[in-house]
């Protein structure tokens, strides 16, 4: 175990404490709860055993774990970014609408 | 035929003035002026006049207050909507042609400084970014007009009913003439004067429309 291996668990750690800090104020409910605590698994297990990621790797016909890690982390920051994208547009027509409306009913009350 | 002005209003304080006194002088009593959240002396100077106010609590821009103008005309009963700007660059002498087209029945009249024989363009507008606009217009909706950008317009009632005008900064000028092909509405260009205190749009601000129009395919 070198030190980068033993930073990142003690990240996860604090995520699954935020988890499961989260279920306990019921931001979350058990099936989120369920999901997240198993994606911190799943990543304290690829942190310690780190060989895994090779045999994903050759499955697929990558050369290397960590590229099919980093290739999974840029598709998911990609589908991130997009839903990011899609939203931030979403708030600004609601907001436009919202000004607009309020705009109007002003002008009418003159 | 009731003639309504709307005039979308922001950080104008240099021009509105005069804007709003020309067209008091010539007789267009039905003005609307959408303040758009301006930060300078627009607003006082907007209360000096015997206009419509409206205000954007916060800045949306051009298009934005077009919508919001033109909705309010609407519902005041304009039969004849104008759209003019508030920094001195349109003539309101040129009113009067619009409606002369709208009284012989054309839906939408757009204003074309091509058209006009007099006018005078900065070099580097005209050639880069006028002239890749017409393009981009045309590309994003169909339509032929000899000025991409021109936001002086005219709007009869049923246009003005029918086009929705979703953009809300620039990009309305490409906009409403795509709406207008979209909507099987009539249309027709007149010559109007420009006249350029400043350059007014660069080419940053192009790509800008040219961004918000693609996000607006991919989204919607």
């Amino acid at each position: 175990m070198n030190l980068f291996q033993i930073v990142i668990l003690l990240i996860i750690l604090l995520g699954l404490q935020r988890t499961f800090i989260k279920y306990r104020r019921r931001v979350f409910n058990w099936q989120w709860t369920l999901i997240w605590t198993a994606f911190w698994l799943l990543l304290a297990t690829l942190v310690i055993y780190p060989e895994l990621t090779n045999i994903v790797a050759h499955r697929i016909g990558v050369g290397r774990g960590v590229d099919v890690a980093i290739y999974f982390g840029i598709l998911i920051l990609f589908f991130l970014v997009f839903k990011i994208f899609t939203r931030l547009n979403e708030i600004d027509k609601k907001l436009s609408k919202l000004v607009k409306n309020l705009a109007i009913e002003k002008a009418r009350k003159k | 035929m009731q003639t309504y002005i709307v005039i979308p209003a922001y950080n104008v304080e240099r021009w509105l003035d005069q804007v709003i006194k020309d067209l008091l002088r010539l007789g267009y009593n039905n003005i609307i002026v959408v303040n758009d959240a301006s930060t300078d002396a627009t607003a006082e100077i907007i209360a000096r006049h015997p206009v419509i106010k409206v205000e954007h609590l916060i800045n949306l821009g051009q298009g934005a207050a077009l919508a919001t103008g033109t909705r309010l005309a609407l519902e005041s009963g304009a039969d004849i909507i104008v759209h003019f700007d508030g920094d001195g660059q349109h003539c309101p002498e040129d009113i009067a042609l619009f409606e002369e087209k709208i009284a012989t029945g054309f839906d939408t009249v757009f204003g074309s400084r091509f058209q006009h024989p007099e006018q005078q363009i900065p070099w580097t507008k005209k050639y880069f970014i006028l002239k890749p606009a017409i393009f981009v217009n045309w590309f994003f909706s169909g339509i032929n007009l000899t000025d991409a950008h021109n936001g002086f317009r005219a709007l009869n009632r049923t246009a003005a009913e029918k086009i929705n005008i979703s953009q809300d900064r620039m990009a309305h000028a490409t906009e409403i003439p795509a709406e207008v092909v979209r909507q099987k509405l009539s249309y027709t260009e007149v010559p109007v004067k420009i006249i350029y205190h400043h350059y007014g749009q660069n080419f940053r601000s192009g790509l800008r429309i040219i961004w918000d129009l693609i996000k607006e395919k991919i989204l919607s």
